[in-house]
């Protein structure tokens, strides 16, 4: 146990990649035990990756990508602005709500940064927008992306708990909106000092325009709906619905809107490879690594400790908050939910939680991290678009911080806001 | 000669990942297309794209690896000097590929032990499957022993690459 937790910490803080530190660890661990054959290492790799569910994880960042470069991206961002681009910090709210529909169509944080920080953030500066503001708000509403259906890391903890996908999107629905109204409250009172005038000359549109600004975007807000709607009328599964709205995003970006290259195929397909590899190499290894946590009974030993010190279930989940905010901030959240469900799951049954709550919990937990300075991945992306410092954007942070956690602290002591849409649909 | 093998072999894993990736995408969608439309459920469907994921897995780690796109926590190597930074990358560097070498062993032995086991729907012996594993890690071995002798030969201390 002491050597695998050395090995991976001092890994982990020479910078060598994450899954390398897991999978070296475990093997570490594995050779500790002694009388283990090392063949266990490339099979418990090849069980972990070997997985209908997973699947789903090319399909959904491919269709992202496509996305991305067929033009939906902007058309949601244009639309967003009809919307809400006239009110007071008008843009910072664009930021928001366009974050919320991009969620829709896809499941990755740092994408939804990138895609929604490159278009959004010049355009702020232009307005009069201090950078750190417009960096902060785009890294914070990001978060979003995997809350709001469909979501990579709720995939990800539905394959390690062992529980319905469909169930655990449905639970994502009202704390991502729930993250959405908090940090739109934010920016709507801080903007305002930064923005006096501009949003003055700025009109509100009239229907006409809103709809034929909604009709535009509608094939990609239409996107969200036929994912959960198939997935929840029996239609297809989480996986099918990920290939085909690939398929979709290819046909509506070549020729409903007629932006997508075919020479740009190549390059957007390789780019998703990377990323899923990335996830994917980071599960094999995590893998091996669950096995030894399996092995070395350390559930079992974490309840026993953990319940005999801590009789409160409020300051159980109290601890399992704060510990996975650290968690978030310094590690990447597939190999966070893949080493830590099966800890913390048992746990958190044991105190009275249903699991898809937990997951609910667990992935807004870990995301909040990514944007958590000084080390959330969300920063460095966002802080790398607008050219500003990290710790410009850090001090900029705290207040979309302080909303994200808020709203963690309802979804963890409120359960109706997660079990509330899965349970309805359960029941019937 | 080490980096021309990296650079080709990186175009290999490249090409048959974009290959595996889009099969998957059809095969998938035409399982929904049968079941619902022709009313027959395809058999081969779920394990030729689950086979393929692995494949993905092991070999797009590779081109991961030689994009430096893994993800790691770099904020703490990046406060060391140029010159430790890079005994730190050499030492990280050796460990990998302690860590790939035993993988690529274990996983040829993997493979050959269930050459005779065959995949339920297809038949493809597993053996055959289990054998991304080490073709993979073999990849990836190849890249970090080229970074490596860039890295050794004079070579300034390696940027991170970039996920996408």
């Amino acid at each position: 146990m002491i050597t695998i937790a050395t090995s991976f910490t001092v890994l982990l803080l020479l910078g060598t990649p994450i899954a390398f530190c897991i999978g070296i660890s475990a093997l570490a661990g594995l050779l500790q035990l002694g009388d283990i054959p090392l063949l266990l290492l490339p099979h418990m790799m090849f069980q972990g990756t070997d997985s209908f569910p997973l699947l789903a994880v090319p399909f959904f960042v491919l269709a992202g990508a496509l996305m991305n470069a067929g033009g939906i991206t902007r058309r949601l961002v244009d639309f967003a602005n009809l919307l809400v681009g006239h009110v007071r910090s008008g843009l910072a709210l664009v930021n928001v709500v366009a974050s919320m529909f991009f969620a829709g169509v896809t499941g990755a944080a740092v994408a939804d940064t990138s895609a929604i920080g490159s278009v959004l953030i010049p355009a702020m500066a232009e307005e009069g927008y201090e950078l750190d503001f417009s960096a902060a708000i785009t890294a914070a509403s990001s978060t979003m992306g995997p809350i709001i259906p469909p979501s990579i890391p709720m995939i990800i903890y539905g394959v390690s708990a062992e529980q319905s996908i469909g169930a655990l999107f449905l639970a994502g629905i009202i704390p991502g909106l729930l993250i959405g109204l908090a940090l739109m409250a934010v920016a709507y009172f801080s903007g305002d000092r930064q923005t006096s005038g501009f949003s003055e000359t700025r009109k509100a549109v009239g229907w006409r325009q809103l709809l034929s600004g909604g009709k535009d975007a509608l094939l990609a807000l239409f996107m969200p709906a036929f994912i959960l709607g198939g997935i929840l009328a029996g239609i297809f599964t989480p996986t099918e619905a990920a290939a085909i709205s690939v398929l979709y995003a290819f046909v509506v970006g070549r020729f409903v809107y007629g932006e997508l290259n075919l020479r740009q195929l190549p390059e957007l397909i390789k780019e998703s490879l990377v990323i899923t590899a990335v996830i994917m190499f980071i599960i094999a290894n995590a893998a091996v690594f669950g096995w030894l946590v399996a092995a070395l009974q350390m559930p079992q030993k974490v309840i026993t400790i953990l319940t005999a010190t801590v009789s409160s279930r409020w300051l159980i989940l109290i601890m399992i908050n704060l510990f996975l905010l650290l968690v978030g901030t310094f590690m990447e959240t597939t190999a966070s939910l893949i080493i830590l469900t099966p800890v913390l799951l048992p746990l958190a049954k044991q105190i009275g939680l249903d699991p898809i709550h937990f997951g609910a919990i667990m992935v807004l937990n870990l995301v909040i991290g990514l944007t958590t300075p000084p080390l959330g991945v969300c920063l460095f992306v966002s802080s790398g678009i607008a050219g500003i410092s990290l710790e410009k954007i850090s001090r900029a942070m705290i207040p979309f911080l302080l909303a994200a956690i808020l709203v963690l602290l309802l979804v963890t002591y409120i359960p109706m806001l997660s079990m509330w849409i899965p349970q309805m649909y359960l029941q019937r | 000669m080490l980096s021309r093998t990296s650079h080709w072999l990186n175009r290999i894993a490249e090409v048959l990942c974009s290959v595996i990736l889009l099969t998957m995408t059809l095969v998938v969608t035409l399982q929904v297309v049968c079941r619902y439309f022709l009313g027959a459920s395809l058999v081969w469907s779920e394990e030729l794209s689950r086979y393929g994921l692995v494949w993905i897995t092991f070999l797009g780690g590779s081109i991961a690896l030689k994009k430096r796109a893994h993800m790691a926590l770099e904020a703490v190597v990046d406060k060391l000097s140029p010159k430790s930074r890079k005994m730190v990358q050499i030492f990280t560097l050796f460990t990998i590929m302690g860590f790939l070498t035993i993988a690529t062993v274990k996983g040829v032995q993997l493979s050959i032990f269930n050459l005779k086991q065959h995949s339920p729907a297809m038949g493809v012996p597993m053996g055959v499957i289990y054998s991304a594993i080490p073709t993979g890690c073999l990849f990836m071995l190849v890249h970090a022993a080229e970074q490596l002798v860039t890295l050794l030969r004079t070579g300034p201390a390696l940027e991170p690459g970039r996920t996408g």
